[in-house]
């Protein structure tokens, strides 16, 4: 396997007697985008703080790019939660400080920030003050803030918050090219739909431990149900191992047990069904998830 | 050290170019201009005003002399005296405010020396024998042949003085001795105001990337310590520039150019002058900015060591009790009307910090409400205090309403408490 990017190891964060990351053990390898989930308070933006050395992990070790948190500030970006930008001053000038601030030479920081205002359509506001952007826009200027030092680690916490649908799509697009370009992303989010289209890996915490953890097909196939979506013609009722249908529309979801999904074709070819679509139903991430978090509270419970 | 240079650069670019900062520094070249223009277009029409405001009326001084030994009067007093041959007649013209007093010289005057004043004048006016002085002795050195001699007597020397105690120091006469004194003493002045004005700018440099939020992404670039020395180091260089335009648009408005350059450069080839008048400025810009910390406020907590939060400290220290139990006390600092908590318990931990927690909150908002500023709220409890292993909660309280604003929760290693808390 290639090294990690990033790897926590039985990172722990109390406050008082409150404890926010409890035990959290993870990988992030290069070129991919890692999705760290979980509800509110579950420890998400104390895990980002820690790993760009805000906070301090009361035991426990990362490593970032193959050094502790703190000593490669100028190889990751990161987009905080909580985030704004001087707003009195012009948008280009705080792009440059905060390039500069990361090591950039002031003109490669002018072009690079230039270059990227462009990208996320805001070349004509490079001038303005910051508080004349809209709310859209300062987000699209903080995100091209985390860039200007083109990084070769992002850290993005909650980076779809507020912006609207067009700019999303302007973000994701962004996000898989720099994903194409060999960056590696790690992606903290609630929209599951988002994260579902983004995301090779996610981590979900809850009450800051570790709830689900690995390739998000390969979770998506475990908790995908033992069922199959078929459209075809004069379905029979009889099938082996079919304990419900259920219509739904032109297709029709049939509950299995006992037999796997490929039986069942088989049995359907060969009785001589016409076969429109065959396809193994799967579960969103968002049922995933409420269920995954309603589960544990309830265990805890 | 580039990153807090760039700091530095960039929060003196930002703050010399505010609007605020442009007015206050250019108040003094301002000001200075318009008294110079005043003087310059008014100065004799305002003078004129001035005198006839403290004069009342005539400057004349009747002169009734019975010793004869001064009349007749000497051509050059013949404006500002006059001579009378009785003192009825005087009294009569001061009577009339044709004259402003009466001096009568008595026939025994050559021998006894005594002479009688009578003015209308409050006392304080000055008018009592001022320039009497100057008549007398002219008119009585007047039948000495040896011109220069007379000349003496009148005008009896003319000090060049030389002060070899002190280097540097001005010899421009009494406006450079005057100014010798005054140029410090004002500079002292500006310095200290520049230190509150600097000092300021850093306290509202710090607040304002807090509430742009802008903080947490600064500081995933540079450390805490990079941010605030690099703030010092641009905000100090503000104060001194604007200690510079002051002192080079008093000096160019001044118009004793050449006298004032004779004060102030002496004063600054002096070392230990200038080295103390900057560490002056260093030392008051470091303890005034790092004073006045009203709301660092909730949100990021550094890590490292805490801000120094001087309101409503609560302690709390736990200790073993012969009967097992614990014995803990809590307290509260700063602020009116400190609270003490002090409770025995048993060994349930949960009891006794819910306890902490609500007495600080009660000494807390007792604070805000009787202060009725923003407080900071923090309690410091741990097994070992003094040790420096420790637990902090804080929560700001904001000022009007005395609501909790937000909790934040941190754990502060090396923490060590404030002298003369307990724990």
């Amino acid at each position: 396997m290639r090294e990690p990017v990033l790897s926590s190891r039985r990172l722990c964060k109390r406050y008082g007697s409150f404890t926010a990351v409890d035990d959290l053990s993870f990988d992030v390898y290069p070129g991919e985008i890692f999705g760290l989930l979980g509800p509110n308070g579950a420890g998400k933006t104390s895990t980002i703080r820690i790993l760009m050395d805000i906070f301090k992990a009361d035991s426990g070790e990362v490593e970032i790019l193959g050094s502790p948190p703190g000593e490669g500030r100028e190889r990751v970006g990161y987009l905080p939660e909580e985030r704004g930008l001087y707003r009195d001053q012009r948008v280009l000038e705080v792009l440059v400080y905060l390039g500069r601030l990361k090591g950039v030479a002031k003109e490669t920081a002018e072009k690079r920030a230039l270059a990227w205002l462009e990208r996320v359509e805001l070349e004509e506001w490079a001038g303005k003050r910051v508080r004349e952007l809209s709310r859209g826009m300062q987000q699209k200027a903080q995100f091209v803030a985390c860039l200007i030092h083109d990084p070769e680690l992002l850290i993005l916490d909650e980076p779809f918050q507020g912006l609207d649908p067009v700019n999303v799509e302007q973000i994701k697009g962004l996000m898989r090219s720099l994903v194409a370009d060999g960056k590696t992303i790690v992606l903290s989010a609630h929209q599951m739909n988002l994260v579902e289209e983004l995301c090779d890996r996610i981590l979900l915490i809850n009450e800051g431990r570790s709830v689900l953890y690995g390739g998000l097909k390969q979770i998506k196939r475990d908790y995908a149900p033992n069922s199959v979506r078929v459209r075809a013609e004069g379905l029979p009722q009889d099938l082996p191992g079919v304990v419900r249908s259920e219509r739904n529309g032109e297709a029709a979801l049939l509950t299995l047990e006992g037999v796997d999904a490929q039986e069942v074709l088989a049995a359907l070819v060969e009785r001589g069904v016409q076969v429109e679509s065959f396809e193994r139903a799967t579960v969103p991430l968002n049922d995933i998830f409420v269920a995954l978090v309603q589960g544990d509270g309830a265990e805890r419970n | 050290m580039d990153r807090v240079l760039i700091i530095g650069w960039h929060e003196y670019k930002v703050n010399v170019r505010r609007l605020d900062f442009i007015i206050f520094t250019s108040l003094v070249p301002v000001l200075g201009l318009v008294g110079l223009l005043v003087t310059l277009f008014f100065g004799r029409q305002a003078g004129g005003a001035l005198v006839r405001m403290f004069d009342s009326g005539s400057k004349v001084t009747a002169v009734v002399d019975q010793s004869g030994r001064l009349t007749p009067l000497m051509p050059q007093f013949a404006e500002a005296f006059a001579a009378y041959d009785d003192e009825a007649a005087a009294r009569a013209a001061l009577e009339t405010e044709a004259v402003q007093r009466v001096v009568v010289v008595p026939a025994g005057y050559p021998q006894a020396g005594d002479v009688k004043v009578i003015t209308a004048e409050s006392r304080f006016s000055g008018a009592g024998t001022t320039g009497l002085r100057t008549f007398f002795v002219t008119h009585l050195a007047r039948d000495i042949e040896d011109g220069a001699l007379r000349a003496r007597l009148i005008d009896p020397f003319d000090a060049q003085i030389e002060y070899t105690g002190e280097r540097g120091q001005a010899t421009g006469g009494v406006a450079g001795e005057v100014l010798s004194f005054l140029v410090p003493f004002l500079f002292s002045i500006l310095l200290a105001v520049t230190v509150f004005v600097s000092s300021g700018y850093l306290v509202r440099s710090v607040a304002e990337e807090k509430s742009s939020r802008v903080i947490e992404i600064v500081l995933s670039s540079v450390t805490p310590q990079q941010l605030l020395a690099g703030k010092v180091l641009g905000l100090g260089a503000l104060g001194l520039t604007q200690i510079a335009v002051w002192i080079a648009s008093a000096t160019g408005l001044g118009g004793g150019l050449a006298v004032l350059a004779g004060v102030i450069l002496p004063f600054f080839t002096r070392m230990e002058v200038f080295g103390l008048a900057l560490v002056y400025y260093i030392l008051g810009f470091g303890v005034y900015s790092s004073v006045d910390r009203r709301d660092w406020g909730d949100g990021v907590q550094p890590p490292g060591e805490p801000a120094d939060y001087r309101h409503c400290d609560l302690y709390r220290r736990g200790s073993d009790d012969a009967d097992g139990g614990h014995h803990d006390e809590s307290r509260c600092d700063g602020g009116a009307g400190d609270v003490v908590v002090s409770l025995d318990r048993a060994d349930d931990d949960d009891v006794a910090s819910a306890t902490g927690g609500a007495a600080a909150a009660r000494c807390c908002r007792q604070h805000c409400e009787s202060t009725g500023s923003d407080t900071v709220c923090r309690v410091v409890w741990g097994e070992d205090v003094s040790a420096g292993d420790v637990d902090v909660w804080q929560a700001p309280w904001r000022a009007g309403d005395c609501a909790l604003v937000a909790t934040h929760v941190g754990r502060i290693r090396r923490w060590r408490p404030p002298s003369g808390a307990r724990g």
